[in-house]
């Protein structure tokens, strides 16, 4: 498991690890995000239960297990949250895990002991330390109805969840950022041609962003992008057709 | 700044894998203790059917059929004794695969706190780093379960166990009844044919009871093995 610093200002660090090579490869690829703070750290999408053994190594070599006092889930989907149990397991008693209120019940299944904090649609700040909080911005319906990413308004790093994802092929992976916008699009175009369902959504959501200061747009599979590459990949995402899997309906022949 | 994982080899609790492949085949097993039962309902039916009309022939049969009147009581009450069986296996069976769920599910998680640690050491960590010790606290926590997981499926094994002793009892009992009706046969005048063949019919019946517990009563010692083996790596994880 490969650990990046994205960004860091003093404690204040945003940490990305992925691109295991002892993955398998019928496991989907994924990023998991780290912010800390100088008291607690936040694990975004924790990831797969796969993927724990290498995750909490990986990332307890950066941060005291005894700072995880946060998790956050973007959705309810198993490659972000089927570990659940078993970061509850070696995270402190008192870890606060943020999660839509739709999907409680759902996430239940993965662990049927695990309390969580629901955030309400408009999102919600979380706090770290006095100085340093990010905040669930929502992301419904790109893809789960029940989506968040988080924004750190100091770092100026936008987590995206599934929005930006790209599936790049492993001899492609050079680094954790987007070095080539336009191959890049290869990467992520039918991911959200067939996963977003929405155009409002989407409409809605790249509006939104753009009212936000972003240097950084980390999505959870995939590259990371910076700079202008930020703008570019929101104009690209405006003009997509979504919701490929529409045709369906047209073809089933009854 | 990267940093590379290193490969799960190093040792550190290594308990998942002898539970994986012993939690398979305990699985296993108590699917064929219950599998072997499967057929049971239909045969209580078939019984209990037979006993009705055993009573009829031998009602039919006057003076002729008066023993086997007698006996036919001794029958419908073994086919109570055994519908009576029916809901208690089902709870057990429910007990079964509830905890073998659980103890598959402690094995898989056992497996990924193991790799988490080996990964740790393997990184030169010593065991007093804060995540070494929060995950060994992870892992009691999980064997500790295991080891409760595994009593309560040596329960409902033990529980299991009890119904092929009482369905043993039933083969024995039904077997002597059915030699007893035999016997009456002979002395029946023209109800001969009619009870011989009520003593051949329960004779059948009695035959596929027993290969029944006879199964079952394998599949349990082949258990009752894994449940020993099981319940000792529990026992060993301090």
């Amino acid at each position: 498991m490969k650990c990046f610093t994205i960004w860091q200002q003093g404690d204040h660090r945003w940490l990305a690890f992925g691109q295991d090579p002892e993955q398998l490869d019928t496991i989907i690829d994924t990023t998991q995000f780290v912010v800390t703070s100088d008291r607690d750290a936040v694990l975004l999408d924790p990831g797969g239960i796969e993927l724990f053994p290498a995750m909490v190594a990986a990332v307890t070599q950066e941060v005291g297990v005894e700072r995880l006092k946060h998790l956050f889930l973007s959705h309810q989907d198993p490659d972000v949250s089927s570990a659940l149990s078993l970061w509850r397991r070696v995270c402190p008693a008192d870890l606060t895990i943020h999660v839509s209120w739709l999907w409680t019940g759902f996430l239940s299944h993965f662990d049927s002991h695990a309390q969580f904090v629901t955030l309400p649609d408009p999102g919600a700040e979380i706090r770290l330390s006095p100085s340093v909080a990010v905040r669930a911005v929502p992301a419904h319906y790109l893809h789960s109805p029940g989506n968040f990413g988080i924004y750190d308004a100091r770092a100026k790093i936008l987590f995206s969840g599934d929005v930006g994802a790209s599936l790049v092929p492993r001899e492609r992976r050079t680094g954790i950022f987007v070095e080539n916008f336009s191959e890049h699009t290869g990467y992520m175009e039918g991911f959200h041609r067939r996963w977003l369902g929405s155009r409002d959504a989407r409409d809605k959501w790249v509006a939104m962003v753009r009212r936000l200061d972003v240097d950084m747009l980390a999505p959870q599979h995939g590259l990371i992008f910076r700079g202008e590459d930020v703008g570019r990949f929101l104009d690209w995402l405006a003009a997509l057709p979504v919701g490929s899997g529409l045709d369906a309906y047209d073809q089933v022949g009854f | 700044m990267v940093i590379q994982s290193h490969s799960s080899e190093a040792g550190w609790h290594d308990r998942a894998a002898r539970m994986k492949d012993q939690v398979a085949t305990l699985y296993e097993r108590c699917q064929a203790a219950y599998h072997t039962f499967d057929g049971l309902p239909q045969l209580i039916d078939q019984m209990r059917i037979m006993s009705v009309n055993a009573e009829l022939v031998s009602a039919r049969a006057g003076d002729h059929g008066r023993a086997v009147r007698v006996l036919t009581q001794f029958v419908t009450e073994a086919v109570t004794r055994m519908l009576a069986m029916i809901p208690e296996m089902v709870a057990l069976k429910k007990c079964t695969y509830a905890q073998a769920g659980m103890v598959l599910r402690i094995a898989n998680d056992v497996d990924k706190i193991e790799g988490g640690g080996a990964r740790i050491l393997a990184t030169g960590r010593t065991p007093g780093d804060s995540a070494l010790a929060a995950l060994e606290a992870a892992w009691r926590n999980e064997m500790k379960g295991f080891g409760e997981a595994v009593a309560g499926m040596r329960r409902a094994h033990e529980g299991l166990v009890g119904m092929v002793r009482t369905a043993r009892e039933v083969v024995l009992q039904v077997e002597l009844i059915s030699a007893n009706i035999a016997i009456e046969a002979s002395g029946a005048g023209p109800f001969e044919a009619d009870i011989k063949a009520i003593a051949d019919f329960m004779r059948g019946r009695v035959e596929e009871l027993r290969a029944m517990v006879d199964n079952a009563g394998r599949s349990l010692r082949a258990v009752a093995d894994m449940n020993h083996a099981l319940a000792a790596l529990a026992v060993g994880r301090i």
